[in-house]
């Protein structure tokens, strides 16, 4: 009896094709003697569609063509079963899954919204909870949590579009007391997209207008200087961590751009392979010391948000100074991050095994603890007469 | 006619409420098995005479024999009275809370479906047929259906049984199918003639640290049992099963094993339990011993080296055995330095190849727990579980409600076995007792259902507590009288013999009596009055 594994990618999200090419890659290295793949993808238009055709990159192409070979279902839990069932006139149950795999990326879908579907439903899924994944898609509760923990992060300011479009120079002066440069960034999206390096104080209007086209929510953080930047995967539960070995992260602009981070330097017509191509070094070059400092404060940034599965944690590094700030965390990395776990012994199907397990650990411990109680308090409740009537909150 | 069926009404109401109670015993009378629902009936045939429909009989033969003509009043009498008989019997029933309600299962809505044609099928022939005559006769006879109610109820569990049998055969293949759709699941059998639960659960809590295991639930040990456990509670991502097997007599165990075929087995400890059921303390040690001889050639199975009647016993398998033990060295894996205190034990533990002393700590007492995690412990590491694994695990295990439970009761610390209702068991809760610092209280009513060694049992336990306790509360005068005899006999201070009969009162004196470190044992059957 192979576990049924529902592999849910795409939706309604900018990261959208990257979250296709991360899925297919996970589908293709998933163990078929312990694991049936059922692919769920998720269309722009928010429409679920599954069939052995999503299986192949090649299919992928053409995204209208896609559904027609595949069957545009609904995923719902059905005399404790979940089930995928047609729409349209005749309803059917053409498959079910016993655990879904989110592999999304990107605001919309990453962000908590299919943790909390999938919660709804009751399907166990691998990863993080819908707590963690909302945090880990705020670029501002991440920060404001980050130094309520005492983690080293570097200083900012945020505020909301309405703000600045009212009062401008409010909003600037509070920028004043920051240190140039700095980077404006639209809070919530993920991707790189919007984000400007800041160097000149002119130059500040301009780029939170460019951010404020993509997000409300918009945070203006110091950069830092004599960067190297690095990222580490973290792998465990609140009870454990795991961590992966370190990459270092070269760019040729001053951050990563949209193009940099995803397409990589693939030409015009080539083909796209995902993040293992932007321009990065494993083992990144630095010494012991900061190598054990990234590690640990990736382990902590892990466990402060609780988050679960594989995370990558990226970290900025003065070279100068040796100091170590958290940039952020990604709750479903690019690729799940497989390339940062090989180097230290672990495939990606050994990994894929990992997050597996640990979903159906922490869906078992779950499961053990009450969530509801047996007696309905409404049961005692007599109406709407008198005082008895009246909740209590 | 019409008027016959709204006579015969309030007797079809009153009908339902006595099967009613007839069903719910049988079932607590595991469907009659081995006449226990016969034996239950006979023991209470008393109460049973008297229900209080018999009266009907009195107006019938009246009416039937003398004076014919008056049917009319016949039906206004039969009516009214069986009007007055479910009232009484439903007040009767209200009075008289179960411990455990009927639980509608197929199987009782199988009986009801056949109970139903039993009553109905004469109605409806009587209907066919029906004069004014014959009357009396079918009042007479449906009086004395219901009053005999609990042997209908036992006529339908009869008709039903080749039904059942048939379902139960329904339900193993589907088991059986379905343990053969999980190749890779590990099944672990527990046996023994005491502790099974216990040891199960702390084997799940250990084994859970790195595989997902699932335990037969509460004390599910029966093929009924394990076959609920497979079909309704097993899913694809479990990768342990561990199966209690319990045993009434020879080739229970073995019947288990078929169903379950596991490749580990554990035996607790081998007693005297159901030794009438077994015929001999040689049968009952074949009987356990079955689990064992089950093993595949790879298998394993833990075995305890202080319990004489695991060692004398000749294997006639080859599989591999590891022993365990406290008191005996020679051993795979033992424990020594056990210690006990108000957070629970640490004991160090040595693995055979391996002189190094493991330390562990857990919150259980006891050391019939110890033997327990010695087992899971056994077992961990030959399914590939770091001691370093084991020893977090075992940290983290979750004592056994009401046996040997340690817990807080604002500052007295309670020790909990008020499950235990065994001499062997309460006298261990003293040892744990006797290990504790600070002043040592205990509150107990006494041991019962001994038999003919309910007295002398009851004084040497009596004997055992004057060595321990620094105050005695005993609850029920005239129960205690054994210990109470036991302890004089020690001469031990009356002015530190507390006597009480109501058990609630137990909490106020132990407020007054507490010092500052104080343990309280509560022993034997006592109601959950310190849970609030």
């Amino acid at each position: 009896m192979k576990i049924k594994v529902g592999v849910i990618f795409g939706g309604e999200s900018v990261e959208h094709e990257v979250s296709i090419i991360s899925a297919v890659q996970a589908m293709a290295n998933l163990d078929q003697e312990k694991y049936d793949i059922v692919p769920i993808y998720i269309s722009k238009e928010k429409e679920w569609y599954t069939g052995r055709a999503l299986l192949n990159i090649e299919n992928y192409q053409d995204l209208a063509s896609i559904k027609s070979y595949t069957k545009n279902v609904v995923l719902y839990a059905k005399n404790n079963h979940f089930v995928l069932q047609t729409k349209g006139l005749f309803k059917r149950v053409i498959d079910e899954i016993d655990l879904a795999f989110p592999i999304v990326h990107g605001a919309n879908i990453e962000d908590g919204t299919i943790q909390g579907y999938l919660d709804l439903v009751g399907v166990p899924y691998v990863g993080s909870n819908i707590y963690a994944s909302v945090v880990g898609q705020d670029k501002i509760f991440m920060k404001q949590i980050f130094r309520a923990a005492n983690l080293p992060i570097t200083d900012y300011v945020w505020f909301f579009d309405i703000e600045f479009k009212e009062n401008a120079n409010a909003i600037l002066k509070k920028i004043d007391t920051l240190k140039l440069p700095v980077l404006v960034k639209p809070a919530t999206l993920g991707s790189s997209i919007g984000i400007t390096k800041v160097s000149k104080k002119e130059e500040l209007t301009t780029a939170i207008e460019e951010a404020m086209q993509y997000d409300t929510k918009i945070i203006v953080e110091e950069a830092v200087a004599n960067l190297i930047e690095v990222n580490c995967s973290v792998l465990g539960n609140y009870e454990f961590q795991q961590t992966s070995e370190i990459e270092e992260v070269r760019a040729k602009d001053a951050i990563l751009s949209y193009n940099d981070k995803y397409i990589g330097n693939g030409k015009k017509g080539g083909k796209s392979k995902g993040m293992v191509s932007t321009n990065r070094v494993i083992p990144a070059k630095i010494d012991d010391k900061l190598r054990k400092e990234v590690m640990s404060t990736a382990k902590a940034v892990f466990r402060v948000l609780n988050s679960a599965g594989v995370c990558r944690v990226d970290l900025l590094i003065d070279e100068k100074t040796k100091k170590v700030y958290v940039n952020e965390i990604n709750t479903i990395p690019g690729s799940l991050s497989f390339y940062l776990w090989e180097p230290v012994g672990k495939t990606y199907s050994m990994l894929l095994d990992d997050l597996i397990s640990l979903a159906i650990k922490s869906y078992k411990n779950r499961s053990k603890r009450t969530y509801s109680f047996d007696t309905n308090i409404l049961s005692n409740f007599e109406g709407l007469k008198g005082n008895k009537g009246k909740l209590k909150h | 006619m019409i008027y016959f069926i709204l006579s015969i009404i309030p007797w079809f109401l009153f009908t339902i409420l006595k099967s009613k109670k007839a069903f719910h015993m049988l079932q607590q009378n595991s469907y009659n098995r081995g006449y226990r629902y016969l034996k239950w009936v006979n023991n209470n045939k008393r109460k049973l005479i008297v229900d209080p429909d018999y009266t009907v009989f009195i107006p019938l033969i009246i009416i039937g024999l003398l004076f014919t003509d008056m049917i009319n009043l016949l039906m206004i009498i039969y009516f009214l009275a069986y009007i007055l008989y479910f009232i009484i019997y439903y007040q009767h029933l209200m009075k008289e809370k179960a411990k455990k309600p009927l639980v509608v299962s197929a199987r009782i809505i199988r009986l009801i479906i056949t109970l139903s044609i039993i009553y109905v099928v004469p109605i409806i022939l009587f209907g066919i047929n029906y004069s004014n005559i014959n009357n009396i006769y079918y009042y007479f006879g449906l009086s004395i259906a219901t009053y005999l109610g609990y042997l209908i109820v036992w006529l339908a569990n009869v008709i039903n049984k080749p039904v059942e049998k048939m379902v139960y055969f329904y339900y193993l293949g589907k088991a059986k199918r379905k343990l053969k759709m999980m190749p890779n699941l590990r099944v672990i059998g527990i046996t023994g003639s005491y502790g099974k639960t216990s040891s199960k659960n702390i084997l799940a809590d250990i084994l859970n640290i790195k595989y997902n295991t699932l335990p037969s639930p509460q004390n599910f040990n029966t093929p009924y049992g394990l076959m609920i456990t497979i079909n309704n509670h097993l899913d694809k991502f479990d990768e342990i099963l561990i199966a209690e097997m319990g045993a009434y007599k020879i080739g229970e165990v073995k019947e288990l094993c078929d169903l379950v075929k596991p490749k580990y087995g554990i035996l607790t400890k081998i007693g005297v339990a159901h030794l009438e059921s077994f015929g001999s303390e040689e049968n009952i040690q074949k009987g356990k011993f079955e689990l064992i001889e089950s093993l595949p050639q790879d298998g394993i199975g833990i075995l305890n080296k202080d319990d004489d009647k695991q060692v004398s016993y000749k294997l006639k398998n080859r599989c591999k055995i590891i022993w365990i033990g406290i008191e005996n060295k020679d051993v795979d894996v033992y424990a020594t330095d056990i210690k006990s205190s108000d957070k629970g034990s640490t004991f160090n533990v040595i693995f055979t190849g391996d002189n190094k002393k493991y330390p562990f700590e857990t919150k259980l007492l006891g050391n019939a727990n110890v033997y327990n995690i010695l087992a899971a412990l056994a077992l961990g590491l030959e399914l590939g579980i770091t001691i370093e694994e084991l020893q977090r695990a075992v940290k983290f295990v979750k004592p056994v409600e009401h046996r040997l439970e340690l817990k807080k009761y604002g500052s007295i610390n309670l020790i909990d076995d008020a499950y235990n209702s065994n001499p062997i068991g309460s006298k261990m809760a003293l040892d744990v007792l006797s290990l504790m610092p600070g002043k040592k209280i205990i509150v107990t009513p006494g041991m019962i259902e001994l038999g003919a060694k309910q007295y002398e049992l009851n004084k040497k336990y009596g004997e055992y507590i004057a060595d321990v306790c620094d105050e005695v509360i005993l609850v029920g005068e005239k129960q205690t009288q054994p210990i109470a005899d036991g302890l004089k006999l020690k001469k031990y201070k009356p002015q530190n013999i507390h006597i009480i009969n109501d058990v609630k009162t137990a909490f106020n004196l132990i407020e007054e009596l507490k010092e500052k470190e104080t343990y309280v044992l509560l022993e034997n059957d006592l109601p959950d009055i310190f849970n609030e």
